[in-house]
Order: C-alpha cells, then structure tokens, then sequence
C-alpha cells in the first residue's frame, strides 16, 4: 500500500479534482483491494488492478456528480504542488504552464481524461490501460490520440 | 498515406505502439511532408509538458488512515459511514428527504380526520386522568311522606302537589268537614280568580286544571284534596311549616307568590270587575264563555237563593246591574237557562238587606234559601224569570 499509495492517490486527485474526494476513493480502493485480495489472480499487475479499482471508482463518482465535480475540480487541480526549484522567472512561467495544462486535463472529457492520466501521467502500457478500463486496444489508441490533441489546442501559447 | 491518415499514428508513433510496418510508413511521410514534421513536434511538446508534471503525493498519514479503516469498525460506524459518507452528497439528500417525509406526513395528518380523531382520543389517555370535581347530590324531589292530615293552619300545598296521587287515602270525617268549610269559603271568595288561575294553567300545560280539579272533585264523591288555602285564616309562612305535620310538604318557591297574591288580595278593597273574576284584560263576553267551566260549583249550594218574577226580564237584569253598582255587589255568575236566567252575586254581609230589599223593588221576590247567620260575603243566586 506504501508503494502504491501516490499512485493511486494521482490519479483519483487527477480525475475528480478534489483532494479530499480523492483521498475518499484511495482509500475505498485500498480496502477493496484488501477484501478483494483472495480474487486476485495474479495474471495481471497488483498496479493495474489497484489502477482499475481507482478507474471505476472516479468514473462511477463522476458520473454520480457531474456538475458538482466540475465545479471544484478547477480549484483543486490549481492547488496541487508545483515543481520546486529554478530562477524566479523561470519558476513563474513553468507556474503558469503547469495550472494552465491542470486546466486542459480537467476539462478533457471524463473517458479521455482516464486514459492521458494512466497512460501520460502514470505511465501504463497500452495494454494495460485496455485491462483496466476493459476497453479495447484500438479504443484506448484513439481516445487517447483525441485526448493529445485537445491539450496540445488548449496549450498552443505554451509550445 | 495521407496527412490526417499519418497525424491519427503520432500518439502511437511517439508512444513506441506502432507495429515496424506502420512505423516506416509514418516516417516516410514525414520525410516528405513539413507539415506533419511539424505537428508530430508540437504532439511531442504537449507530451513532454504532461511528463514533466510533478507527480501527486498522498496527504501524510493517508497509510495510517487506511490501515484504521480497513480494521473491523463498530456496527454503528459502519452504519453511520454508509447512512451519511460522503457527506457532501447524502447530507444534503438526507436532509431534503427528511423535510419532504415530514411535510407529507404533515399533510396526510391534515387530510385525514380518522387520524386528527385518533390523536385527539389518545391525548388525555396519555396525560393524568382529571379528578372530576364531586357533584352535589341533588336531594331528593319528592315530598316528604305525610306523618298526619292537615289541618287549617297548615300551609296549603300547591295544586300540582294536591293531585299527586301520595295524598293520603283516608282522613277522618272531622278533617274532611273543615276542608269542605274552608273549600266553600273559599269558592265563594276567591272562586273569580281560581278561574283566571285556572286558565293561566291550562293555556300552559294540558295536565289536569288544579282549580277545575278541586271544583270537579266538590262535585264528585272522590276524597277531596289535602287542602284548599283558607279564606279567612292567614297561614303561617311556608317555610316555617314542619314537613312531618302537613299532609304535604311545604311547596316549592313557585306557590309561595300566588299565596302571597291572594292574601294581599283579601287584604285590600275588591273592585266589582275584581269580584267579578275577571282579569283587567278580560272581555265582557268571556263570562259567557267562561261558563262551561263553572257549572262544578252549581253543586255547591249557595247561602241564600230565590226567584225573582219579573215582566220584562231584560229591564228585569238593567235594575238589578244599576243595583248592584250601586251597592257594590258583584255578579260572580249568570247562566240563561230554560225558566230563566240564574244569576249568582257576591253580596257583603253589610249591604245584604239593601240589596234583598231592592230585588223586592224590582220584581217579585221569592226566597227559596237563606242563611241561618249571614257569612261575610253572601253568595246569593238568583233565578230571574216571568
């Protein structure tokens, strides 16, 4: 759990935007994971199984309260921590990119958003974001080609 | 390859996901087309931004935090973490669904009278039983049981009292003579307004007129009443008669006035109208009318009595009016009968020679009765007819 917990936690701060909600849905996934541990098979990654638990949680959450979600996601993408370090100027500017591309990722669509945030942010295969969303490969591929696109439209002042 | 066909394998391309044979196709069109080359690169930028992003860290204790959830929580944890987690979307719901269950409940309250009326009964069953305060126990109405007859002093009881059937059934021969003196005495005296009384009773009730009743029972050989009220005695006040010596006991407050009424009567100077039973408001032709009720008393005979032979029976009845105005004699009675007319008068004792005189004065006087001593009020009838 040590190990996965930051894991977990990013992506469910990532998808619902609201640290405290995304702690909520670490830890559910945590404990199902834990009442769920005789089930697992070990066919797949203990990462993409907990990735596929925290997947469902935040898009069934999501989908429960879209409106409310939307509105705090915002605020709560603005408040995650930036990268240390640098000169002033330089520390402003990558500031700004950083909150504008939190921005562009919260205002991707829910099913898009999932998979930049597995694949872009959390590094899985695309096999295995498949496994976890049980989606298709080809599905995975292009919703995550139209996801790149919007973010590189929305973050063209930046390139 | 065209263009758009090129720029859908850039994510995969960058990604490394791109089979050898699609790699090479890819890249063939780059080498040819600048404008792919250089959105492939803004792609690659955009994915480089996403890259360098910080990754997130959980809060601290959030291990802590799991491993106190994840250990067997009390039921009514359990239960209060699924009634209300999270908060921010079952709090809000809950309280909504609270506020609507009770305004229904409200309004089903309100359209149901079943239940208003079951709340309205179980009301005081819930609350301290209220001691009723003790009721008074009304004494009993009935009179007192008559210990002995009455006698002339005794308060007379009121009418209705007299025809209730307690009376006492026997009294002594000694009694009943001093009754029927005290009856006659007063038929002859107050017999005018018995019958005003009389009317007055039984214009309000359809039960049995006292006064007729006393009359009908002179007549008949019933057992006469307790008691008539005197003429000439003043009775003691009612209240101050023991019950245990009258015949019955002493009357309710109703009676006490109208015995009040007949003394003060007696006491003061009788006007002719007043001797003549008749009321202020009485017509003149009501005596006439009025005779069917009397002819009781005709059993009763009178002190003194006679015929009066006459040749002109109306002029007859003129002087006899003028006569008796003038002496202050009252006509109680007059009946037209086959012979004649029979016409009773009240004559004071004082005026009873002047006026048998002026009857001798008028026709031919004949008397069939008279008084061995003469009463103060001499009930004299007489027989007019040619």
């Amino acid at each position: 759990m040590t190990t996965y917990q930051h894991r977990v936690f990013g992506v469910a701060v990532r998808m619902l935007g609201s640290p405290a909600e995304a702690e909520e849905v670490a830890q559910e996934t945590f404990l199902r994971a834990h009442g769920a541990l005789a089930e697992f098979r070990g066919d797949a990654k203990l990462s993409t199984w907990l990735y596929a638990i925290t997947s469902r949680l935040c898009l069934n959450r999501l989908a429960s309260g879209e409106g409310r979600m939307s509105r705090a996601r915002a605020q709560g993408l603005d408040r995650l921590p930036a990268t240390e370090g640098g000169e002033p100027g330089a520390d402003l500017e990558r500031s700004e990119r950083e909150a504008a591309l939190h921005r562009a990722i919260a205002e991707l669509p829910e099913e898009r958003r999932i998979v930049v945030v597995l694949r872009d942010l959390e590094g899985l295969a695309y096999e295995e974001i498949a496994a976890a969303l049980s989606l298709e490969l080809g599905t995975v591929r292009s919703r995550l080609h139209r996801a790149r696109l919007d973010l590189k439209e929305k973050l063209e002042r930046f390139l | 390859m065209s263009c758009a066909d090129n720029r859908l394998l850039h994510s995969a391309l960058l990604d490394g996901e791109l089979a050898p044979a699609e790699r090479a196709q890819v890249e063939a069109h780059l080498a040819t087309c600048a404008d792919c080359t250089a959105e492939l690169a803004a792609l690659a930028r955009t994915l480089g931004m996403l890259h360098a992003l910080p990754a997130a860290r959980a809060p601290l204790g959030f291990v802590d935090r799991v491993l106190e959830a994840a250990r067997p929580m009390p039921w009514h944890r359990r239960l209060g973490r699924r009634l209300f987690q999270p908060l921010r979307v079952k709090l809000p719901l809950e309280a909504a669904a609270v506020v609507l269950v009770a305004l229904g409940a409200v309004y089903v309250f309100q359209n149901t009278p079943e239940l208003q009326q079951a709340a309205r009964q179980e009301q005081p069953a819930s609350g301290p039983v209220p001691v009723a305060p003790p009721v008074p126990v009304a004494p009993p109405a009935t009179p007192a049981p008559a210990t002995g007859p009455a006698v002339s002093g005794t308060p007379a009881p009121p009418a209705s009292t007299l025809a209730e059937p307690s009376q006492p059934a026997a009294k002594t021969d000694q009694v009943e003579q001093v009754e029927r003196k005290e009856r006659e005495s007063a038929l002859s005296e107050e017999a005018p307004k018995k019958r005003a009384a009389t009317r007055e009773r039984r214009s309000d009730s359809s039960d049995a007129s006292p006064g007729a009743t006393n009359l009908m029972k002179d007549a008949a050989p019933a057992p006469p009443p307790a008691a008539a009220p005197p003429p000439s005695v003043s009775p003691p006040p009612i209240a101050a008669a023991p019950p245990s010596e009258g015949a019955a006991v002493a009357p309710p407050a109703a009676p006490a006035p109208e015995a009040r009424d007949k003394r003060a009567a007696r006491s003061r100077p009788q006007a002719p109208r007043e001797l003549e039973g008749a009321r202020p408001e009485d017509k003149p032709g009501e005596l006439s009318a009025r005779a069917p009720q009397i002819p009781a008393r005709l059993f009763v005979a009178p002190d003194a009595s006679g015929r009066l032979t006459v040749g002109d029976r109306a002029a007859a009845e003129r002087a006899l009016a003028e006569l008796g105005g003038r002496l202050g004699v009252a006509q109680a009675f007059r009946r037209e009968e086959a012979d004649g007319a029979l016409i009773e008068w009240m004559v004071p004792r004082e005026v009873y020679p002047e006026f048998v005189r002026g009857l001798a004065g008028i026709g031919r006087w004949t008397a069939d009765r008279e008084p061995a001593s003469l009463p103060p009020r001499v009930r004299l009838q007489i027989r007019v007819g040619s």
